[in-house]
């Protein structure tokens, strides 16, 4: 069944981040390549996974969910917990910093700012992101 | 019940800043006017509105459409800087309206249509309006 957005939500280091236009994660796992020399068909075997996150905000430097992503590549804070929750019991959750952080002011509309967070193992994990 | 159409009446008719350069309260109308009713008046629409961001209580985008009709071009003129001053931020009907953002707007020109009957000028104001329910 589908779901609708507005049961969405997207947290950084436990409090839910406001204005949030579009939120999505990306999961990646490149293989690697095992091909033996003078075989004529390539092989491969399970590569490293890797994901990131990325968030179009309503920025609005009065919001402390805001200036937190903000001030966490500003300072280079540590990794904090990231959860974007699709709907009840239909979540990601990891550990990620922010990576980038891009505010943009265009004449005739808000201003909004991308933001950008690379997860990483929280110690010793298989699994790339939580997903429950 | 408090909608966007309440709320951007609201935020219209706040003070008493239009009832005072000449448009009363009860001129500022949603969707249209009687043929015969006095001028100026104020009538608004909203043409869009759609959800900005994700979230059970997410911020919403209204397009306004507001026209001042007056008997000439002149007259209608005279409401811009008015209009433009009442279209702010704050609360109205109990919906925050987090930014407005004034699009432009374009005059229509009093004409006569068919036999001797004529149009009014119309001021025709468009904006946008970012609030939450």
């Amino acid at each position: 069944m589908a779901i609708n957005a507005a049961l969405s939500s997207f947290s950084f280091a436990g409090t839910i981040v406001a204005e949030v236009g579009t939120a999505s994660i990306t999961m990646d796992r490149a293989p690697l390549e095992s091909t033996p020399i003078g075989s004529k068909v390539r092989t491969f075997i399970v590569g490293v996974g890797n994901a990131t996150a990325n968030l179009e905000i309503f920025y609005d430097q009065d919001s402390a969910q805001h200036t937190a992503l903000e001030n966490n590549i500003n300072t280079g804070g540590a990794a904090a917990a990231v959860i974007l929750t699709l709907e009840s019991n239909n979540t990601y959750t990891g550990t990620a910093y922010v990576t980038s952080f891009e505010v943009t002011a265009q004449a005739g509309s808000l201003v909004r700012a991308n933001v950008g967070l690379q997860f990483t193992s929280a110690g010793g994990n298989v699994d790339i992101l939580s997903i429950a | 019940m408090p909608s966007i159409e309440t709320c951007v009446r609201a935020m219209i008719t706040a003070g008493s800043s239009l009832s005072t350069a000449g448009i009363p309260d009860e001129r500022v109308m949603h969707g249209f006017r009687l043929q015969d009713t006095i001028l100026p008046a104020v009538t608004f629409e909203v043409a869009q509105d759609e959800y900005m961001a994700i979230g059970s209580a997410p911020l919403r985008m209204a397009s306004v459409e507001l026209r001042v009709i007056a008997s000439t071009t002149t007259a209608a003129l005279a409401f811009e800087s008015t209009i433009r001053n009442l279209i702010v931020t704050g609360t109205f009907d109990a919906i925050v309206v987090s930014a407005v953002d004034f699009v432009g707007r374009y005059v229509e020109p009093p004409v006569v249509a068919d036999g001797d009957e004529t149009e009014p000028a119309q001021l025709v104001c468009n904006f946008t309006v970012y609030y939450k329910d």
